[in-house]
């Protein structure tokens, strides 16, 4: 991006050139099977490293551990940056399911002329897994409706750090179930490319939180908390600005 | 649709002043498939299968994002007892039992209104069946979806 900032933008339409640049880079990632590719990074979530934070607690912690929400932004920034190894400008756009009440149309075409479309679905292949899995992704969306403006700003309202983690991630939950197929499960949701999407959403509802409410607002014990594999603590990612991002409405470049 | 019941006898609730109230639900097992509860404070004879939040008696939901079939080899998904060495800070297991909460202000005013004894229906809605006719990785996770070890309603001021 032209001042060095990361804007992330949404799946809206009227962002399509921003979307072009995502599904290229998702595209070459998707092409490579070693480390710097997309297989190795949605191989950390649940498959075959299950590193993603939902419900564990640590030894001698003294409550419920509630590192959802800094685990899973480390791990977007994480995915971003690899993405931005293959094409510069390239960042991950976030899906309003209150604007877009559906699959987006980015990720629902299966073709993108004569090509077949990264964000459509993704081949899986792991040897480590038991059963081996060499298929590709699916989903089943629900009738149901997905979280509404309401919803979500009865979450944002929340003023306490714990029980706001605990109702975002449930909305989290509920996306999940929604688009169902390897999305409904957490063995080999990070495999679906529309996953990212969803937590980008997630992400930027913590970033609104913090807006409101204080960007420290979070017990002090969380803060040294490490979010493996990352080697980052919970405290170095309570600043988006600090991580290279924000979050946008539209980006516009002036000529001058 | 899968149903669960219970009661709860709310007697200091009725005396509580409060500002909001959780349902909070506790060690949940989510191994299986993933799935959205809806919480009715009603009798289950009162909640049709197809009750929402429109019903008189909705007071929220939750939804448990499960991790379905088994991927790894035997005892993968097995969560061990909590370890007892005294160096050992790495994380629980990844199927720790899942703790939820489910702010019911509103509609827990509603049913202490009418009696001090508060009905709990929970209806569970799973996956699709195309769900399952699609999953190309079918597994034996088929018992009841909603296992969980309590549940209890705190209020605060």
């Amino acid at each position: 991006m032209a001042g060095g900032m990361i804007y992330r933008l949404s799946t809206d339409p009227a962002n399509a050139a921003f979307l072009d640049i995502y599904r290229q880079a998702v595209g070459r990632a998707q092409a490579i099977g070693d480390s710097r590719g997309y297989l190795w990074h949605a191989g950390i979530h649940g498959a075959p490293n299950y590193h993603c934070w939902h419900h564990q607690r640590r030894r001698n912690f003294p409550f419920r551990v509630q590192t959802f929400l800094p685990w899973h932004r480390a791990y977007l920034l994480a995915y971003e940056q690899a993405l931005r190894d293959q094409v510069e400008d390239a960042a991950v756009p976030w899906w309003d399911w209150s604007a877009t009440p559906r699959i987006p149309m980015a990720f629902a075409a299966q073709w993108i002329g004569n090509e077949p479309n990264p964000l459509f679905d993704f081949h899986i292949r792991l040897t480590q897994t038991s059963p081996q899995l060499n298929r590709r992704t699916w989903r089943s969306p629900k009738s149901d409706a997905l979280p509404s403006r309401w919803w979500i700003g009865a979450v944002l309202s929340d003023t306490d750090y714990m029980s706001f983690s605990d109702r975002v991630e449930d909305l989290h939950d509920y996306v999940h179930w929604w688009v169902g197929g390897d999305m409904g499960q957490v063995a080999t949701s990070a495999f679906d490319p529309i996953f990212w999407s969803h937590h980008c959403m997630i992400d930027r509802l913590w970033y609104i939180w913090q807006v409101r409410h204080g960007v420290t607002n979070m017990p002090a014990e969380l803060l040294d908390h490490p979010l493996e594999p990352f080697g980052m603590r919970v405290r170095d990612v309570l600043h988006v600005q600090a991580l290279g991002y924000e979050y946008a409405e539209t980006v516009v470049l002036v000529p001058v | 649709m899968e149903r669960h019941f219970c009661t709860t006898q709310a007697d200091g609730l009725s005396r509580a002043l409060f500002t909001r109230a959780d349902l909070e639900i506790y060690g949940i097992d989510h191994f299986c498939r993933s799935y959205t509860a809806r919480i009715f404070f009603d009798p289950p004879a009162d909640v049709p299968d197809n009750a929402d939040e429109r019903h008189r008696a909705y007071a929220g939901q939750f939804s448990i994002f499960g991790h379905s079939e088994c991927l790894g080899e035997e005892g993968h998904c097995a969560p061990p007892p909590t370890s007892e060495r005294r160096f050992d800070r790495r994380p629980s297991h990844p199927l720790t039992p899942a703790f939820k909460r489910v702010v019911v202000t509103d509609a827990l005013r509603r049913a202490l209104s009418i009696s001090t004894e508060v009905p709990i229906s929970l209806l569970v809605a799973p996956t699709d069946a195309s769900d399952e006719e699609a999953d190309p990785d079918p597994g034996a996770c088929h018992a009841r979806l909603l296992t969980y070890k309590g549940m209890q309603i705190v209020t605060f001021r």
